[in-house]
């Protein structure tokens, strides 16, 4: 009985943890990879502040380990970012689309991240 | 002239118990030393070798040393009767004999000592105990202080009616003369068993400490007559109360609700760790740490990555 009420206890305390604050950003655009862009950047920004920043290439190498995945009916893909233990309640997310290098598209949205939820940022590549 | 003072020793029984020691205080008896002789065994074997009147003085010798156990006390009386008993044949040789085979009894009730009587004796011994009335009791010499003491008695042999056995005893003073006071003892369920009851601070008994308490029991017919009297006021069984003699703390024979034959041995205290006081916090504590361990490692619940990959913010 006692062991019951332990494991009935354990129980509902575990389902009062919440997941962290997270943001699944959705990529989409009339860009063909590789056709029309080979690398995809992303970088966040905490009001004036870069917090962080990732690539992805059609071909990995060692400074861009992220594959990017062949799209040849065009861009769509998502990122889930999740807001840890930093304090960033509000972000500004922008993206770029490269092709060799040469800046080919831009994107651009902000997220509010709410606590235990995860929030849809949509971010449409433009040329 | 050693038959001549043998008879004369034979005279004196009469006039004194033949067994227990006189009370020191009255009537200090020589201690025995390591350098004496064993006058008992000595008196043992004259009787073995036919020379009874050679063994009553070294018995009568014996009698009046200090410090006899019950066990000598009863073999004294045995072989007492035994010599009497092989003198030439007279009244008071018998009665003699007689008087000495009850005192045997007196101090062991099974008649044990018997094993180095003669056959006379054996047999006198035999009639006695069918014919006349005798009060028993397991002597102890020492019980613990401070408890209630149950004592004792049976009735052996022949006895007409209910006789009444009363308890006589006295916390003895140190040079003064033992002021009895006497209880009549209750009759148990056990067959002519009866038990009386002293309860420490109750009637004279002490409260506790070390003290020399003396009793006898008397059995008393319906005409108020003596049929028999373990121990007398002259000459009581003696029981020392005492909380520090080794051999009190292992007795339970007189306390409450103890054995004769079976000593209390009290249960061993329950050791600390097995104590609720200590077992039910220590319990409490593992199950709350179980809880909170148990709930501190469910896994948080995760985001679903995105076709990229999940990117944490610093």
């Amino acid at each position: 009985m006692k062991i019951l009420a332990a494991l009935s206890l354990c129980a509902l305390l575990g389902g009062c943890k919440q997941q962290d604050a997270a943001a699944l950003v959705t990529i989409t655009g009339a860009f063909r990879i590789p056709a029309d862009a080979d690398m995809l950047s992303m970088d966040v920004y905490d009001g004036p502040l870069a917090i962080t920043h990732k690539d992805w290439c059609v071909t990995t190498s060692a400074s861009c380990p992220e594959a990017l995945p062949l799209q040849p009916g065009g861009l769509d893909q998502t990122i889930t970012l999740v807001e840890g233990g930093g304090d960033h309640p509000h972000v500004k997310i922008n993206l770029a689309l490269q092709k060799t290098g040469v800046l080919v598209g831009q994107g651009t949205n902000t997220a509010d991240f709410q606590s235990g939820t995860t929030v849809n940022v949509p971010i449409v590549m433009t040329r | 002239m050693t038959l001549l003072l043998a008879l004369l020793l034979a005279q004196a029984p009469t006039a004194q118990p033949p067994q227990p020691a006189p009370q020191p205080a009255a009537q200090p008896p020589a201690p025995k030393s390591a350098a004496e002789p064993d006058r008992l065994a000595n008196a043992r074997s004259l009787i073995a070798a036919g020379k009874y009147a050679d063994a009553l003085v070294d018995l009568q010798a014996v009698s009046q040393m200090y410090g006899n156990t019950p066990r000598e006390q009863a073999e004294i009386g045995a072989l007492r009767a035994s010599a009497l008993l092989a003198l030439p044949e007279t009244p008071e040789h018998k009665q003699d004999a007689a008087d000495a085979l009850v005192g045997m009894y007196h101090v062991d009730p099974e008649g044990t000592a018997l094993a180095h009587a003669t056959d006379a004796a054996k047999q006198l011994a035999q009639q006695i105990r069918s014919s006349r009335t005798l009060v028993l009791t397991d002597r102890i010499v020492t019980a613990r202080s401070g408890r209630p003491l149950r004592i004792r008695a049976r009735l052996a042999g022949a006895h007409v009616g209910e006789p009444q056995l009363s308890l006589n005893y006295s916390a003895q003073h140190q040079n003064e003369e033992p002021e009895y006071v006497s209880i009549p003892m209750d009759r148990v369920a056990a067959a002519d068993t009866y038990e009386a009851w002293l309860r420490p601070g109750v009637g004279g008994v002490p409260g506790g400490g070390e003290h020399l308490l003396v009793y006898y029991i008397e059995a008393l017919g319906p005409d108020g007559s003596v049929l028999d009297s373990n121990g007398t006021a002259k000459d009581p069984i003696r029981l020392t109360l005492s909380d520090t003699l080794p051999e009190a703390a292992g007795i339970a024979a007189l306390d409450e609700g103890g054995r004769p034959a079976h000593p209390v041995i009290p249960p061993p205290p329950t050791p600390w760790y097995k104590r609720w006081g200590i077992i039910g916090p220590v319990v409490g504590v593992l199950v709350v740490g179980a809880v909170v361990g148990i709930v501190v490692a469910q896994p948080q619940p995760q985001p679903k990555n995105g076709t990229l990959g999940r990117l944490d913010l610093p």
